[in-house]
């Protein structure tokens, strides 16, 4: 509960500091202090500065050019859009973007002080508590200039992914969090202005709401909901906690911020109350936010991992089956073409029957609540079952990778994907099925040829060449999986199998293979189509003997070995693919 | 007719110094000039009348109605207009806009009325062709005037200028008489200000304020009239002469206690000022 007492102490400060200054200030200049006045000018000032709050250039540029860089870098890296066609825009830009308004609407907040029109403004009817009340309505202004630009930004994404999210109310709902950001980084603004009407504070208050936002427990699985600005991916489908409570607390936020600047003027009961219920709201909410999630919340969300049959939607298609969760049934489109693709390869009597692909939770266990954590049986969750398992988590530009490697590895009798028994996958390193299966996935599609002589470009760059190396293509299963439930997982498994490296992460696929093996994959992924399917055919039950190493694979193909290649692991190695 | 200001033993002071000092005055319809040295207390008897600043002693009422009360002091600024003596620009804001902001802020709520009246104070100043540049490229004389179009929003009863010309040239000056001369009628205007010549020609009556006290109260007319017989002409500057210059004609205009047989010279109100306030008093430069 630290980012509790680090709000309070924050909001503690202002007040503190902004009561001194005051004294300080009125000690030494002749200030208009006269609350007397009306409201009647209150929705034509919000007008104004509204329109100021809006279009003021700091925030337009802050969001145009994050929006576009955003979307410049989903082109050129072809990254992951994976939550929603939102996602970076309301992580990157929008939240950016708030934080200039803070400085925007400090600069509205103290526009009179800093153009000494506090006395000509004393002399008007209207109530300096009216201009507090009428800045923050203002603050509302750039949403709809944040909608626009996330209805440009959703016309970008899809130009450019191939299969976004569909904009779902739930996804709406989800991401409106991040769109109160916007008015509270203006609320924000005119608090400080009110409290604190030096240049510096906005700075200042940037660096508080970083702070918060990113300092402690910001990634907690139950705390990190008490910030302003939660990455909703984080915990995924799991989680237990509604958006939309966080969408409530951070509005909540907004609210209080406004009640603070408010509370600047001399008090009036209707405030005082406001505040008072408002901070209750807000107490209320986290409370519940943070709260410890029932035995029966706990129970439905482990049932959800450990059996995700139960929970999904099922087909069967050229004799494959595929389960996915709600929302993912249209990933089976592009699943299909890419296992097919790697089936065709293999000779038909040596051909995977009933194949299975049911999609998974990944094993990102620091996302989970710790009674969720305790209550999961990892040997059910993630158990060795042979079948492929896409995760949740999935590379929307690329949705054939993940299961071209694994088909390809069921194909040549590696493990489909890392288990509880293997959380870091085992080791085929110099065997010759190893190439092959990374073979039989690159030419499956041109994105997972791309794929794999991407990879040994990165090898040769970094001299990974005898280096474990996964067919990771996205961040599945990490090492510390076994340790985040409580388990001590002996080191050999946790150390690469060269006794030196430590994987960050392990392969999407069960097994890893030397830095060369891919290499020899790229270079023979250069021969001939049809004589490469020639040697596939006519040596297939060789090529897929553990015994049979990469070097023989490449003598067959006619190309010189790689070089410097390290040999297999003994079978009876723990580490290696049995 | 009733007084529209009515000020008893009115008294401020700035920590140990006192500005105003137990000060009476009435005020009726038309034009009071208030004029006095730096210092006099002018600027905070107008803070004071233009409500945003509270005496520490005495009896005030502003268009009968009383100050001290928030429900009165409200109702005051709604049929009051304010150039104060130092006021910014905000950066940002076309001539127009603000003009408009501050219509707001005087409680014109009706958009089409409040654009309205914005041209029309715009018009009565001159600056309906700049109605749209920013405020920081206008001239300095231009940004004054600006002030008191605001001023002007929904014709006042009460108008209060502190130093209105300051910066305005010839003939701007001469364009603030007219357009001070339309206002209507029935509006109390005080207007502080160095510029004797400025109170010669628009006020009826002319106040004169010293270290917080009136030293004077009346018409222009009877200011000059106090003068009379203590200003002289001569070749050179006379030792009772409080104040001495060469003139355009190349004589010597002494001010002070005429020596028998003087060649007595028809006495202004500037004269009139420099008797009153006293030797070690000057009259300011008048502002470019």
């Amino acid at each position: 509960m630290t980012i509790t007492a680090a709000f309070v102490a924050t909001i503690a400060v202002v007040i503190g500091a902004g009561l001194a200054l005051r004294r300080w200030d009125e000690s030494r200049n002749l200030r208009f202090t006269d609350e007397a006045g009306s409201n009647t000018g209150l929705w034509a000032l919000a007008r104004v500065d509204g329109r100021r709050m809006a279009l003021h250039p700091a925030w337009l540029i802050t969001v145009g050019f994050f929006g576009a860089i955003t979307v410049f870098f989903s082109h050129l890296d072809d990254q992951t859009i994976s939550a929603g066609v939102f996602e970076g825009f309301t992580y990157v830009a929008i939240p950016l973007g708030g934080l200039a308004l803070v400085g925007v609407g400090h600069r509205l907040g103290t526009r009179s002080r800093r153009n000494n029109l506090e006395e000509l403004e004393a002399a008007t009817p209207t109530a300096p508590r009216t201009r507090t009340a009428s800045l923050l309505v203002a603050c509302l202004a750039p949403l709809p200039v944040a909608a626009l630009a996330a209805a440009a930004l959703t016309v970008a994404v899809r130009l450019v992914v191939p299969r976004p999210a569909p904009v779902t109310a739930s996804a709406l709902l989800s991401q409106s969090g991040f769109l109160w950001v916007i008015v509270g980084g203006g609320v924000v603004g005119v608090l400080l202005s009110r409290w604190l009407p030096v240049a510096a504070a906005p700075l200042l208050g940037i660096v508080a709401i970083i702070f918060l936002n990113n300092g402690p427990d910001h990634l907690h699985p139950r705390y990190r909901w008490l910030r302003p600005a939660v990455e909703l991916d984080i915990g995924g489908a799991f989680d237990i906690r509604p958006e939309r409570w966080q969408v409530t607390f951070v509005l909540g936020l907004v609210a209080l911020g406004a009640c603070l600047a408010l509370l600047r003027h001399p008090l009036r009961a209707g405030i005082v109350a406001a505040t008072v219920v408002v901070t209750a709201i807000v107490g209320s909410i986290g409370w519940i936010m943070t709260r410890p999630p029932s035995a029966a919340q706990v129970a439905a969300v482990v049932d959800r991992i450990e059996r995700p049959e139960a929970h999904q939607t099922c087909v069967t298609r050229t004799g494959v089956r595929y389960c996915t969760y709600d929302g993912a049934e249209d990933w089976v489109d592009d699943w299909t073409p890419a296992i097919q693709a790697v089936l065709t390869q293999v000779p038909a009597e040596r051909r995977p029957t009933d194949l299975e692909v049911i999609q998974r939770e990944p094993v990102w266990p620091w996302t989970y609540l710790e009674e969720v954590s305790a209550a999961i049986d990892p040997q059910v969750a993630w158990a060795d079952d042979g079948r492929i398992h896409p995760s949740l988590v999935l590379d929307t530009s690329r949705p054939d990778l993940t299961v071209a490697w694994q088909t390809a590895a069921v194909a040549v009798g590696l493990p489909a994907s890392v288990d509880w028994q293997h959380p870091s996958g085992c080791m085929a390193g110099g065997q010759a099925r190893q190439v092959l299966s990374l073979l039989l996935a690159a030419r499956a599609t041109p994105t997972t040829r791309s794929a794999l002589r991407d990879k040994g470009t990165w090898i040769r760059n970094e001299a990974k060449q005898l280096t474990p190396v996964s067919a990771d293509t996205a961040w599945d299963y990490s090492t510390d999986t076994p340790t985040a439930f409580g388990v001590t997982v002996p080191e050999t498994d946790l150390v690469a199998a060269d006794g030196v490296t430590r994987r960050d992460f392990v392969a999407v696929a069960g097994a890893s293979g030397w830095g060369t093996d891919v290499l020899a994959a790229v270079a023979l992924l250069d021969v001939d189509r049809s004589t490469l399917d020639t040697l596939i055919a006519t040596h297939w039950d060789k090529l897929v003997d553990p015994s049979t190493t990469t070097d023989q694979f490449l003598e067959w193909a006619g190309i010189q070995p790689v070089g410097g290649a390290r040999s297999s692991l003994p079978p009876d190695d723990p580490r290696s693919c049995s | 007719m009733s007084s529209s200001v009515q000020i008893r033993g009115l008294s401020k002071s700035y920590r140990s110094n006192r500005v105003l000092d137990d000060l009476d005055l009435r005020l009726r319809p038309g034009v009071t000039g208030l004029l006095g040295p730096n210092g006099a207390g002018k600027t905070t008897l107008l803070r004071i009348l233009a409500t945003v600043m509270a005496p520490d002693r005495g009896e005030l009422r502003l268009l009968d109605r009383d100050p001290s009360t928030e429900a009165d002091r409200v109702e005051i600024r709604r049929r009051l207009g304010y150039v104060p003596q130092e006021v910014g620009y905000p950066e940002g804001f076309t001539t127009f806009e603000f003009v408009d902001y501050m219509a707001i802020l005087k409680e014109i709520s009706d958009r089409d009325a409040r654009h309205a009246e914005v041209r029309r104070v715009l018009d009565i100043v001159g600056l309906a062709e700049v109605r749209h540049q920013k405020l920081r490229k206008l001239s300095g004389g231009m940004r004054r005037r600006v002030v008191i179009a605001q001023a002007l929003l929904g014709r006042p009863e009460l108008l209060i200028l502190d130093e209105p010309t300051v910066g305005l040239d010839p003939e701007q000056r001469l364009r603030f008489r007219e357009m001070l001369s339309s206002v209507h009628a029935d509006a109390t205007i005080l207007l502080s200000t160095h510029q004797t010549t400025d109170i010669s020609a628009l006020c009826q009556r002319v106040v004169i304020l010293d270290a917080g006290k009136a030293l004077f109260d009346g018409s222009p007319v009877d200011l000059a009239a106090t003068a009379a017989g203590r200003v002289w002409h001569a070749t050179e500057r006379h030792p009772s002469a409080r104040v001495a210059w060469v003139g355009g004609d190349g004589r010597v205009r002494n001010v002070g206690d005429a020596p028998t047989g003087a060649d007595l010279a028809e006495p202004t109100i500037e004269d009139a000022y420099l008797l009153l306030v006293g030797a070690g008093a000057t009259l300011e430069e008048p502002a470019a």
